[in-house]
């Protein structure tokens, strides 16, 4: 007969199973309430941790040598020549603006008249990304910037080379970006030069860093020629982006299984996964 | 504070420290397209220390809040994880296994539970995103090559905060190289 401690104990197996069934039968709402709050305390260290990175970058430059800032003073000062350039062209910019806004408001009474929908306008918010969580499964940005800063759940994310994502969840002073490569991301998008809606998803990130996605609902008639690669752009009709964003190159097209459309590959700009500052795009409220 | 919940809180909170870093190294290396996927890392043998139950609740909590940092499915971590240290127990004896086969421990824990969610991510592609082959390989191979250096640095890291913040229990320790 075995000894009293040798016997297997069966008490934490029994606890963890009580645990379990507790567990799986808690109503999601509580569930999520759990996560907002570890969202809630946990972003204050994150946006610590990005400053922290912030203040060590800059530090890191006040060590920089002659060299580097002679070379850094030669590109400033290109960049001042260029500054006083458009400056001199102040006058040409506010007629051309004045055009401009003359030329919405026609639009803007040509579409109440054939009762189109305007494209809505857009606010423009930049936040810095505090960490990026980029597994296969998930891709998403973590933003410095919440709820305070009028940022909503839905609302899009772009950077300097297009689209980047949506807002997904929210705390007062950071939010979630899902990325465009995120499987759950979906939008209506459309070709350059071809106003015919197609279904973008995204599609993970490659081994190498490569972010790709996936068109659907292509029709027949669109190809791909020598080999060069067509450029998929948001489209209007989605709401959450301006029309015409670009959202990436599709490299390749075959048959889709009903035969009806053809669906391709993706790839969408390497940047995404190293850019540091994205612009959050909120929805202009329509009496202002 | 009872020594035991000293030592609740301080393996909790290390490993909680540890996925921070984790959470952190992912976010530079994302760029090249790896993502270090450890969870084996936190069956600790420092767990040995404490009575089954206070350990699983630490274990629990370790996977709720790595569930939370990495997007899995809520609760996934903190079961298996606490169902393969109850299972593994008996192998929890510091005095009597080198840093060698801790090492080999966790690389085994690693590989079960991320082939575990490799066929989750599969069956509910639609919920959570889709963990490739191509991917998973690349992964798995980058983590377990991680998976050596950072064990030996975590099992050290423990062993110094033991000797630090309850040094009676630091002596018990003596994990032959």
């Amino acid at each position: 007969m075995a000894a009293p401690q040798d016997r297997p104990k069966f008490g934490p197996f029994l606890a963890l199973g009580c645990f379990f069934l507790v567990f799986i039968t808690l109503p999601s709402g509580w569930k999520t309430l759990t996560q907002s709050t570890f969202d809630e305390f946990q972003s204050p260290l994150w946006e610590i941790t990005s400053r922290v990175s912030d203040l060590t970058d800059y530090w890191g430059h006040q060590a920089d040598s002659k060299k580097t800032l002679i070379s850094k003073n030669r590109d400033l000062s290109r960049i001042r020549t260029d500054w006083k350039l458009q400056e001199s062209l102040l006058k040409k910019w506010e007629n051309e603006i004045a055009k401009l806004n003359g030329l919405r408001s026609q639009l803007r009474v040509l579409e109440q008249q054939i009762g189109l929908d305007s494209e809505q306008p857009y606010l423009p918010v930049v936040a810095r990304i505090t960490h990026r969580n980029l597994s296969a499964w998930w891709q998403e940005f973590h933003l410095r910037k919440g709820k305070k800063d009028q940022i909503k759940v839905g609302d899009g994310v772009i950077f300097h080379d297009g689209i980047a994502g949506r807002i997904h969840a929210i705390s007062s002073r950071s939010s979630k970006v899902e990325l465009t490569t995120n499987l759950n991301f979906r939008i209506v998008a459309h070709f350059q030069g071809d106003n015919r809606p197609v279904i973008f998803q995204g599609s993970g990130v490659l081994p190498g860093g490569q972010p790709t996605g996936v068109v659907f609902d292509v029709p027949h008639d669109i190809k791909i020629i020598d080999s060069t690669p067509l450029l998929l752009e948001t489209s209007s009709l989605g709401g959450t982006f301006p029309s015409g964003l670009p959202i990436g190159q599709v490299i390749s097209l075959e048959e889709s299984g009903d035969g009806l459309f053809k669906t391709g590959k993706v790839h969408l700009s390497k940047n995404l996964n190293r850019v540091s500052e994205v612009t959050v795009l909120l929805p202009f409220p329509e009496e202002n | 504070m009872k020594s035991s919940n000293r030592l609740f809180l301080l393996f909790t909170s290390t490993n909680f420290l540890v996925i921070g870093c984790l959470a952190l190294l992912n976010s530079f290396l994302c760029p090249w397209g790896v993502f270090l996927y450890l969870p084996g890392l936190f069956l600790l043998p420092h767990y040995q220390l404490l009575d089954p139950y206070r350990s699983l609740i630490s274990i629990l909590l370790t996977g709720f809040v790595l569930d939370f940092m990495f997007n899995h499915l809520l609760g996934f971590h903190a079961f298996i994880l606490g169902l393969i240290y109850l299972i593994s127990k008996a192998y929890f004896h510091l005095s009597k296994q080198s840093s060698k086969e801790i090492i080999a421990f966790q690389l085994i824990v690693n590989f079960i539970i991320s082939l575990i969610w490799f066929f989750q991510c599969g069956f509910i592609r639609s919920t959570i995103g889709d963990w490739e082959l191509i991917r998973f390989l690349t992964d798995l191979f980058v983590s377990s090559l991680v998976l050596i250096p950072v064990s030996a640095w975590q099992t050290s890291l423990s062993n110094s905060l033991l000797y630090h913040f309850e040094p009676s229990a630091g002596q018990a320790i003596s994990i032959s190289k």
